[in-house]
């Protein structure tokens, strides 16, 4: 079974009646990573946000199943609770909240929703000092508000931190590489490569073919004008790269 | 139960109609130091010429104090129990001087204190000193253009003095809890604190004010004087959870000198009707003031935070900084003034107050105001009033936090951003487990409400 399927989607921004969305498909199955490319203003972050449930979008057409269940039928938090996640391509800052604290509520939501008792502190704490290292966060930035005074590279990984803490089966990445330095680039790569597993899947969105060498994707998407106009496989990237966009969008325009 | 008044009804007409509340000039005390005789007459023809206040004055615009005519209260006469005893919403403070008052009457003080630091009854020290109060009584505060003050002078009955010696640091703070309590018919009641610190003197003074259970209406009025000689340090922390019939209503006003510190923090989460004023006087070079509270109001409830910063004197600093959040008809207000006057230069007063409204039959006014007299200063305000910011909701979603808990944790977190002001200790972590216990409450409410 599909890990998710994504049929002849069609959205819209709410309050208008502009497509967004023209009726995407795209299946990914468990253990497989999709690359999404396309130039700005394709749709790229919507397809995201339609997938993660936030407000402000209306689906006017198609269906998303998430392991055979209607997706666009759950609210947001139950989505990420059965297992959605989104790495914001911007990263919301919640003052007042501690990101260590941040990470064990929504841990222990996730795990009580599958009927598991709460972490225990001791475990929780080892998890995440393991997991922020392997990223490269430092142990202030976990007592620091999420977010807050955060530079742009260092949310990217606090992104990839939680991801990595709430081990979901389906990772949306909206731009995790943008704002990442050189080396940055490749710790948070690793991250999300520890993360690659048989039962997992990912959505990966990016302008770079460079993040595509260190995640290496079995499909590639180009998406563009709210379709995908192309999908291939990680050469499609190479040949993108070469070309530009240009290439695809004219042969499509309407 | 009886519910007549204690007054003659044809002198009732008059004084009900302007002035509840007041009494007849000749049931003034008798047998008082002429001073505080004089200040009790002054008082009394400050309020009876001003009356009740109403919106119409300025200072009490937002605050409408009509209501309180339509409730039978009668003078509390210091005859309740010492067993009206201590509210258990009162902070829990295992480490501290703890000085309980009912209506406003020291019921049990501390039996040691630390050389140099003492607190007492004012009703006694007016019996047994009364030359070691009328230096600071009534001297401290200008109560000329408050009504409410003026009647608490010519009613206020007792308090507490504190009085902490020059170079002399408190080791524990000194907590102060003021049961309001009306066991049989509505009551009103006039404290009157005041609180001395001597030079380089260095104290945390904690007050939590509560109702006992049961109370009927109970209408405090309170004002308190607070001196604050050279490089003096007072954190003042205040807890304002008085019952759902509970009016509240404070004057504090601070003289500081040279050097002086004077850290206020207040949280409001209780009371129907509650109004802190605090005003603060900068009188030497290098004094500085922090006024920083937060509140949270439901349906019912009503709060004015009212503060005045006065830089008398070049060189002085003050921070205002104040959040609330306002439940479906709950109604809040923050006028915040600073005033730098001509020769006050090199001053530096910044204001902010921030309003998270959760229903759109949530209110807040705000009235923001300086009034700079000298060029050279530094001076800031702003305040936001606004919906709960629906970007960080979803991203509290997205990672699998139930709507409600979501919501709730934003409250939260808008609150403790402030109570984090507070140093870090007992204080700040009581202070955060009452936001805590609100929300709940509040939430707890809410779902009821729905169900
Ligand atoms: N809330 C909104 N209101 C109006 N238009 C919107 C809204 N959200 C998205 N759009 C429009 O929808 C289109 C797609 O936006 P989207 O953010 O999905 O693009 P993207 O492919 O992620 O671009 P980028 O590469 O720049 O991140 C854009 O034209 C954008 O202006
Ligand atoms: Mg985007």
């Amino acid at each position: 079974m599909a890990l998710l399927d994504i049929k002849d989607l069609h959205a819209t921004v709410e309050d208008d009646t502009k497509a967004i969305l023209k009726g995407i498909s795209l299946t990914i199955k468990p253990g497989e990573v999709h690359a999404v490319m396309g130039p700005n203003g394709a749709g790229k972050s919507t397809l995201s946000n339609v997938i993660a449930g936030r407000p402000g979008y209306t689906v006017t057409g198609g269906s998303i199943t998430y392991d055979g269940q209607d997706l666009l039928a759950m609210e947001a938090d139950e989505r990420a609770r059965a297992g959605v996640f989104l790495a914001f391509q911007y990263p919301v800052e919640i003052p007042g909240v501690a990101t260590a604290t941040f990470l064990k509520t929504a841990l222990n939501a996730r795990r009580k929703a599958n009927g598991e008792p709460e972490i225990e502190a001791l475990d929780f704490m080892k998890m995440m000092k393991a997991n922020a290292k392997r990223l490269g966060v430092p142990d202030d930035m976990l007592k620091r508000p999420v977010n807050v005074g955060f530079s742009g590279g260092e949310k990217k990984r606090a992104e990839v931190l939680q991801m990595a803490m709430l081990e979901p089966r389906l990772c949306v990445l909206d731009e995790t590489d943008s704002g990442l330095d050189i080396d940055a680039l490749k710790v948070v790569a690793d991250g999300v490569n520890a993360l690659r597993t048989p039962e997992r899947g990912m959505l990966v969105i990016t302008h770079y073919q460079r993040l595509l060498n260190y995640i290496v994707p079995d499909v590639v998407h180009v998406l563009a004008g709210g379709r995908i106009v192309k999908s291939g496989d990680r050469t499609l990237a190479e040949e993108l790269e070469a070309k530009g966009y240009g290439a695809f969008t004219e042969a499509t325009a309407a | 139960m009886t519910q007549t008044r204690m007054t003659d009804p044809t002198r009732a007409e008059t004084t009900t109609e302007m002035s509840p509340l007041a009494p007849d000039p000749g049931a003034l005390a008798a047998d008082e130091p002429g001073w505080l005789a004089d200040l009790r007459r002054a008082g009394l023809s400050v309020y009876r010429a001003r009356g009740l206040p109403t919106v119409k004055v300025e200072a009490w615009k937002y605050t409408n104090l009509a209501g309180l005519k339509k409730i039978p209260f009668v003078l509390d006469d210091g005859s309740l129990p010492a067993a009206a005893g201590r509210g258990a919403l009162a902070l829990a403070l295992a480490d501290a001087h703890e000085i309980t008052l009912v209506n406003g009457r020291p019921v049990a003080v501390p039996d040691s204190l630390p050389a140099g630091v003492r607190v007492v009854s004012l009703a006694h020290l007016l019996e047994t000193e009364p030359a070691a109060v009328e230096p600071h009584l009534g001297r401290l505060a200008d109560l000329s253009d408050a009504p409410m003050g003026s009647l608490n002078a010519a009613l206020m009955a007792d308090g507490v003095v504190i009085q902490v010696d020059a170079g002399v640091a408190l080791d524990r703070p000194l907590h102060l809890v003021t049961v309001t309590a009306a066991p049989d018919q509505a009551r009103h009641m006039h404290p009157r604190h005041l609180v001395i610190l001597g030079e380089g003197a260095d104290a945390t003074l904690v007050e939590s004010r509560v109702t006992a259970a049961g109370a009927a209406e109970t209408l405090s009025n309170a004002v308190t004087e607070i001196r604050l000689e050279a490089r003096a340090r007072l954190r003042h922390l205040r807890f304002v959870n008085p019952g759902p019939d509970a009016v509240d209503l404070d004057l504090t006003e601070a003289v500081l000198a040279e050097q002086a510190h004077y850290e206020a923090f207040g949280l409001t989460l209780g009371g129907r009707l509650v109004r802190n004023e605090s005003r603060v006087r900068l009188r030497g070079s290098g004094a500085d003031a922090r006024l920083h509270g937060a509140y949270g109001l439901r349906a019912g409830q009503h709060a004015d935070t009212t503060l005045i910063v006065d830089h008398a004197v070049p060189d002085t600093t003050s921070d205002q900084l104040y959040k609330g959040v306002v439940d479906e008809g709950g109604k809040g207000v923050f006028q915040g003034k600073v005033i730098v006057r001509r020769d006050a230069q090199r001053s530096d007063g910044n204001q902010l107050h921030k309003a998270l409204l959760l229903s759109r039959n949530a209110e807040v006014y705000t009235k923001p105001e300086l009034e700079i007299y000298a060029d050279d200063v530094k001076c800031s305000h702003g305040a936001t009033a606004g919906e709960m910011d629906m970007d960080q909701l979803f991203y509290l979603m997205a990672r699998g936090l139930a709507e409600a808990d979501a919501r709730a944790l934003l409250v939260e977190a808008f609150l403790d951003d402030v109570v984090e002001s507070v140093p870090e200790g007992p204080v700040r972590d009581a202070f955060l487990s009452a936001v805590r216990a609100w929300q709940a409450g509040r939430h707890a409410v809410t779902w009821e409400g729905s169900a």
